[in-house]
């Protein structure tokens, strides 16, 4: 039915510099391009993208009562804002926000217990925010000035 | 010694005119020489940046005078002031203007509405403190209850006078002033003063004796106030707000807003409530680089209604030392069990059960991570204490060891009891464990996993020995089922345990582009293998301090140890399978559509519970699948099912949808069901209704126990320079009768808000609201 | 200075004709025309004498430009236009079109500048938007002044010699 399996990843850009103060997800972040083949440089000038952690914000909401006004339910957010900008030019790109979500029940006589979901389904959350941001890397095209291996390499491809 | 004759033909060459050259024009200049110079006919007058325009100008040369007459136009840094007649020294900025009208480029700004508004302020202070305790970012130091992302409306704003003096280049001083951010020709409200200091380099407004004037009814009248252009903060009273609730009856609450600092502020009220008498509040903040925090104190003297003294008490403070070591606590106490139910009206407060008193040490590095922790509770509802953490010691590690992945996690704690806690516990199966045993535990958890990852897949063995050591005091414990007669009985033994633990994670990527509508997708297709293998040892006389069982979802299929916390190891040798599919944009890389289904399969029995759960039954898990959406179309869709093979039945049903195209449209529909436990249809919205008017709503209810759980109901609406909301609040409550709650808000141009402001209850109860004062007109 | 007019006209010009019917004299070619601390020059110059003797001179260049030293004043007003008429009985200067006159650093632009050495009063007219210039634009009349330097301001003041 078409399936193949997954090749390796027609890469944008073969270095990389996170700027920004580091965060929960900075290692996570690192390991994960590093696996994907991009190597991170630690100045700016070497690498081929820059990456800015503008934010990371934890939020828990109520998300269903019981008939006494007890909380039955949480809902927990994770939420990552960051922009990406070319080296060569020096306007930032939009910034994009990686969301996740979970919900969770809650019983006041499992307190403790639940405060250990509750981090372990913060570190899951983390754990798909770092590949939904990286998958929103992977699809950046190349500054149109810079030509890449990759455009060289196929040039019948048509840009999307 | 004429001077050098230079070519006399080309009028000399002005290249860059003096910055502080007095250039007039106008349609014909009269120069009397050394004295005086008349401008008439649309005549203007630069200087740096100031800029006068009128019919007329004379310019005295001997004093520098400027008299301007005739609809003059005076430009200056933050806008513009219009006049029939000016005199003006440009080199001081000294003169004055009769009958000015004035236009600010941007508006007095009101401070940052704070919570203190008859309840605190609890959004991010989740009663589940974990143990190292999201730092107080500065969002939610500044919490003001508008959605993110959208910022103020930063409008024009105007106003008139009977006269103006200026005092220097950017001190002006207005009598009989009046200020709206109204467009010409609306006078929907403006704020009269008896006088208006406008600072254009402090970029602050300062009123005496001002009054809000809406629709010409005064509604608001204060000795002094001051504002900031841009949202500064400018020590000042802050709007007053009133409200009723049924329990405190009608309030009301003055604060004064004290900038003590760049980095510290503080918030004092004074609220006045009609069955309990006059409530003190103050909030002291303080923000810098290193360390951050607030305090927070409520005072109320012999409540009329109860007669004694009543507080609540907060103190939050985060140190970061900037070489990986933080430091925080979070200290909460309230005078009675009944403090949040009687004097708050917001659900995130009346519902909170433990008050956490805790502080911790923090380290983290690449490799390594230390806690230690100090945390105990104030419990309200008499029932549910939690153990103590006088302390408890984490050290985890993770570091590479040529292609192994060695991991560390290493704790020890020491658990008590809250000296008035009560023996009884109830179990997960609704009866009841009767214990009072406290005791210490260390636990030693290496482990060793060697991740072989290919582009398209992964397998990932993992090996680890699971140490534990309990010292147990008064361990004696008895379990009863939901009827009252006991199950089992025993002492809680001090003993160690140490288990074997080997897992093997795998799983394959695989690919194609497929089209939907008109966008290109890669759809994924990621199956994923996971077996684990833990040996079985009696642990029934092992006490439970932190371990209970966790939902079973995505995450907890895959985990180890089914329980959460140490006390419980669950003996293992199961398999579980799981099919994830996305949907990725080919343009943006958003995963536009994710669907996973998966299942346990168990070729061991479970012999290992917590007290009083009955053994599963069965050898394959609930069947548990997702769907989560974000559809182009702005549809966002969650579904959640846990279906229970044996029994046929679902054991857990969440459905969400959510539609929200534009900001100020979103509805909400939304069921969930958990067996034995909640059954709820929760519907709510915002939509406009046309010329400004916005429809508000959230309808809760409780299939379950077939009553409402909560209503809301508000309309608002946006008249460009001001807004009003009211919102009706209906909300079960712990005690009999349920609590309503009325709110009325006026916004007068991002100025001042008038009333109880309910935006922190929409933000909660209607998800994706956005307040009127933010939606861009286009989408009005 | 109000003593030029008893002082005699030197003129210097490539060529001249004389009408004596008209009792004017007509100087074309770089014309010099100097009084005392008048001076004038142009590319053509017409000089009248009216009944009670005093001379009046009108000249015409692109531009044609005057300068004259402010009574008791160690300062002079200069002056260029595409036409000035100087009316020695009332020591009164007009100039016409795309004039200017700078007293000091002070400078004031129109399309007709009147200025009356007497009664040291000066007005200036603008011609419109079709008299625009580059330093008036729109055709409006333009005053620059420098201000008195302020004696905290740093910058060496002109010093006005009494």
């Amino acid at each position: 039915c078409g399936f193949k399996m997954r090749g390796v990843a027609d890469l944008k850009f073969n270095t990389l510099y996170i700027q920004g103060p580091s965060i929960s997800i900075s290692k996570q972040l690192r390991r994960t391009f590093t696996s994907n083949g991009v190597k991170i440089v630690n100045s700016a000038d070497q690498a081929e993208l820059l990456l800015e952690i503008m934010s990371e914000s934890q939020e828990q909401r109520i998300l269903s009562l019981s008939g006494k006004g007890l909380v039955r339910e949480y809902e927990l957010f994770y939420t990552i804002n960051f922009r990406t900008r070319d080296p060569s030019s020096d306007t930032w790109n939009d910034v994009q926000t990686v969301q996740g979500r979970r919900d969770i029940t809650y019983n006041d006589s499992q307190l403790l217990a639940k405060q250990l979901e509750q981090e372990r389904l913060y570190d899951s959350m983390k754990e798909d925010a770092v590949r939904e941001l990286v998958r929103r890397l992977m699809v950046l095209k190349p500054a149109k000035n810079k030509p890449r291996a990759a455009d060289l390499r196929a040039p019948g491809d048509t840009e999307e | 010694e004429t001077p050098s004759d230079k070519d006399p033909g080309s009028a000399p060459s002005e290249n860059l005119p003096d910055p502080d050259a007095i250039v007039i024009e106008g349609d014909k200049i009269q120069v009397y020489l050394d004295r005086k110079l008349k401008s008439i006919g649309n005549a203007s007058l630069t200087q740096d940046q100031q800029e006068v325009y009128g019919d007329t100008i004379e310019y005295d040369v001997q004093n520098e005078e400027l008299h301007v007459i005739g609809n003059v136009r005076l430009e200056t840094k933050g806008g513009r002031i219009k006049g029939p007649e000016l005199r003006l020294n440009p080199a001081e900025g000294t003169g004055e203007m009769k009958q000015p009208t004035f236009e600010l480029d941007n508006q007095l700004g009101s401070l940052p509405q704070f919570g203190i508004s008859g309840n605190q302020r609890q959004d991010n202070d989740n009663l589940m403190y974990n143990t190292n305790a999201t730092p107080l970012t500065q969002q939610n130091i500044e919490d003001s209850g508008y959605s993110p992302g959208l910022s103020r409306r930063q409008g024009a704003s105007r106003g008139d006078a009977s006269g103006v003096v200026f005092e220097g280049p950017d001190r002006k001083r207005l009598k009989d002033a009046r200020y709206t951010t109204c467009e010409v020709g609306s006078d929907d409200w403006y704020i009269r003063a008896k006088e208006l200091e406008l600072d254009d380099y402090s970029r602050t407004g300062t009123a005496r004796n001002a009054r809000v004037e809406f629709q010409g009814v005064p509604i608001l009248w204060t000795p002094w106030v001051n504002f900031s252009f841009m949202n500064q903060r400018k020590s000042g009273f802050l709007a007053p707000t009133w409200g009723t609730t049924s329990r405190s009856g009608f309030e009301f609450l003055m604060p004064f807003y004290w900038n003590i600092a760049p980095d510290m502020d503080a918030t004092i009220g004074t609220r006045f409530l009609s069955k309990r008498g006059m409530q003190y509040q103050g909030e002291f903040r303080y923000l810098n680089e290193d360390y951050q925090g607030t305090a927070n104190i409520e005072y109320l003297p012999s409540d009329t209604s109860s007669g004694e003294n009543r507080y609540y008490a907060k103190f939050a403070h985060l140190h970061n030392f900037h070489n990986g070591w933080t430091a925080a606590y979070n200290l909460e106490k309230v005078s009675d069990e009944k403090y949040f139910s009687e004097m708050s009206t917001r659900i995130v407060t009346t519902s909170r059960v433990n008050l956490p008193q805790q502080a911790y040490v923090n380290y983290a590095d690449e490799n390594w991570t230390f806690n230690a922790l100090v945390q105990k509770f104030q419990t309200l509802d008499g029932v549910n204490y939690p153990l103590q953490r006088l302390p408890q010691l984490t050290l985890t590690g993770d570091n590479d060891w040529g292609p192994f992945d060695v991991k560390l996690f290493t704790q020890w704690a020491n658990f008590e009891r809250n000296n008035d806690a009560i023996r009884t516990q109830s179990t997960l199966s609704g009866g009841t464990l009767d214990t009072l045993v406290t005791g210490k535990r260390l636990v030693a958890y290496p482990s060793i996993s060697l991740p072989m990852s290919r582009p398209y897949g992964y397998i990932t063995p993992k090996l680890g020995v699971h140490y534990t050591q309990y010292q147990v005091d008064n361990g004696d414990f008895t379990v009863s089922d939901s009827n009252g007669n006991i199950t089992s009985q025993g002492i809680y033994q001090s003993q160690s345990r140490s288990l074997p633990i080997f897992s093997l994670d795998s799983g394959l990527y695989f690919e194609r582009d497929t089209r939907v509508v008109n966008n290109r997708y890669t759809q994924t297709l990621e199956p994923r293998l996971y077996y684990v293998y833990i040996p079985y040892r009696d642990q029934s006389l092992i006490p439970v301090f932190d371990s209970s069982s966790s939902d079973l979802n995505m995450n907890s299929l895959f985990l180890e140890n089914q329980f959460t916390g140490q006390d419980r190891i669950n003996n293992a040798n199961q398999l579980t399978l799981a099919v994830t599919s996305r949907l990725i944009s080919k343009k943006t890389g958003e995963q536009r559509l994710a669907m996973t289904i998966g299942q346990r399969y168990y070729f061991a029995d479970e012999k290992v519970y917590l007290p009083g759960v009955n053994p599963r039954s069965g050898d394959t898990s609930d069947i548990v699948g997702e769907i989560s959406a974000r559809l182009l179309n702005h549809w966002n869709l969650d579904i959640f099912g846990q279906y229970n093979t044996d029994r046929n039945v679902y054991v857990r049903n969440n459905i969400n949808a959510r539609y929200n195209p534009e900001p100020g449209k979103t509805l909400n529909i939304g069921y969930r069901y958990t067996e034995d436990r909640l059954e709820q249809i929760n519907i709510s919205g915002q939509w406009p209704l046309g010329k400004g008017w916005y429809g508000l709503g959230r309808w809760n209810y409780s299939l379950r126990e077939n009553i409402p759980i909560e209503g809301v109901a508000g309309l608002e609406y946006d008249a460009g320079c001001w807004q009003a909301r009211t919102v009706m609040q209906r909300v079960a409550t712990a005690t009999a009768d349920a609590n309503y709650a009325l709110y009325f808000q006026l916004e007068l141009g991002g100025l001042a808000s008038i009333g109880q402001n309910p935006l922190k209850l929409l933000n909660r109860a209607i998800p994706g609201y956005t307040s009127s004062s933010l939606i861009p007109d286009s989408y009005q | 200075e109000k003593a030029d007019r008893e002082k005699p006209i030197e003129l210097e010009a490539d060529a001249v004709q004389v009408n004596d019917a008209k009792k004017t004299s007509t100087y074309t070619g770089n014309v010099i025309l100097t009084q005392g601390t008048l001076m004038i020059r142009g590319d053509k110059l017409v000089v009248r004498e009216d009944k009670e003797g005093f001379q009046h001179s009108t000249s015409y260049g692109n531009p044609t430009t005057f300068k004259q030293k402010r009574d008791g004043k160690n300062e002079y007003m200069e002056g260029s236009a595409q036409r000035i008429e100087y009316d020695g009985r009332m020591d009164k200067v007009q100039l016409y079109t795309k004039a200017w006159v700078k007293r000091g650093e002070d400078i004031v632009h129109g399309d007709y500048i009147m200025y009356d050495a007497n009664a040291e009063y000066a007005e200036v007219i603008s011609g419109g938007s079709q008299a625009a210039t580059p330093e008036t634009p729109g055709g409006r009349v333009r005053a620059v002044i420098q201000p008195k330097k302020k004696p905290s301001d740093g910058a060496t003041p002109a010093v006005e010699t009494p």
